[in-house]
């Protein structure tokens, strides 16, 4: 391996890792507050019960509640967990099939809580068909996951980031559409681009009925 | 004695609800509100002897609305809610202006002993 692959291959490990830092700490904060609100609502069964030792008696809606809060929140939490464990395995393979619809729709569910920091939402309509590309199936979300970066950083609080993918001649499109009062930043949308074409594929900002959208075009094999 | 009045800082409803419960049975008159902005409308009219501030908030950062807290109301300590590894592991710099920091998930007689030990504090003042 030249210098220059070496050090080009260094680069791509260190934005892997970061990529896979950024979606992990949002997601593991998330869980964290499942966590809190099991426990404290556990916490409250036993204040509820030591109150009833007091003679408070306890009514049998609100034990109903708390369990019911419970429930809800183990199966928030499991819904976290299977979401970042299809994400963790995303890196088995350098080289394997991807499928577009499931992978940037994980990808949409793991970034909602950034959204939700940034007071917006993210919706996600898959292709009707299913459509795939080769390659490795975290490098593809980072590249999605750069585009939709320009949403999170340029767009407007309040509103709704919207992700499609459609099948396209070549691979896939995944296109992102959102409100940006102020446009998209340029340096941001060349970082987004430079990130897009090294994997072969081609990055487009222009406008919409809703204001900005990014059309990402997937090679049907990513290179790079 | 008049309860202690402690504002609760958080996006995540369904915690800091039942956390007003749990403190209002150990005798802390708890409010709450869910991102900076509210927080800062509340401690308008508030009165409260303490502030527990969760770093990651919807819209205006943890660390905005915490400046603004301690700018307004420079008497009033402000007790921190971090997840695992912050602040103290990377930014220690979030710290400044808080009374303390406690990491998430918090067991509930730690918050009501560093929520007494603040107010205690902050009488003293």
């Amino acid at each position: 391996m030249t210098d220059s692959n070496s050090h080009k291959a260094e680069q791509k490990a260190k934005t892997d890792v970061a990529f896979f830092g950024r979606i992990t700490a949002s997601v593991t904060h998330e869980l964290n507050n499942v966590i809190s609100i099991v426990d404290q609502n556990a916490g409250l069964l036993d204040d509820l019960v030591a109150g009833e030792a007091r003679g408070v008696p306890i009514s049998l809606e609100r034990l109903e509640s708390v369990s019911r809060a419970i429930q809800n929140q183990t199966q928030r939490g499991l819904q976290i967990i299977e979401r970042l464990n299809k994400f963790a395995h995303s890196t088995d393979f350098t080289e394997a099939e991807c499928d577009v619809n499931l992978t940037i729709g994980n990808l949409v569910e793991l970034s909602q809580r950034l959204a939700s920091l940034k007071r917006m939402k993210i919706t996600f309509a898959p292709a009707q068909v299913t459509v795939h590309v080769t390659g490795s199936g975290l490098v593809l979300q980072r590249v999605v996951f750069s585009a939709l970066e320009l949403a999170l950083t340029n767009g407007t609080a309040g509103t709704t980031i919207s992700v499609m993918v459609k099948p396209d001649d070549q691979g896939a499109v995944v296109l992102i559409e959102f409100s940006a009062d102020s446009g998209v930043q340029k340096d941001h949308e060349a970082e987004a681009r430079s990130t897009v074409e090294q994997i072969g594929g081609r990055l487009e900002v222009g406008s919409s009925e809703n204001g900005v959208k990014v059309s990402v075009y997937l090679p049907g094999a990513l290179t790079g | 004695m008049s309860e202690l009045r402690v504002l609760l800082v958080d996006d995540e409803e369904e915690l800091v609800s039942t956390l007003v419960e749990r403190l209002g049975f150990r005798g802390i008159q708890a409010d709450y509100a869910l991102d900076g902005y509210q927080a800062l409308d509340k401690m308008k009219s508030g009165d409260y002897q303490v502030v527990v501030l969760d770093l990651k908030l919807p819209g205006m950062a943890g660390t905005d609305v915490l400046q603004r807290i301690t700018h307004d109301y420079p008497g009033i300590p402000v007790l921190l809610i971090t997840g695992h590894g912050s602040p103290v592991d990377g930014q220690p710099s979030q710290l400044e202006g808080a009374y303390d920091y406690l990491v998430k998930p918090v067991k509930l007689d730690v918050m009501v002993d560093r929520i007494r030990e603040a107010a205690t504090a902050h009488d003293r003042q």
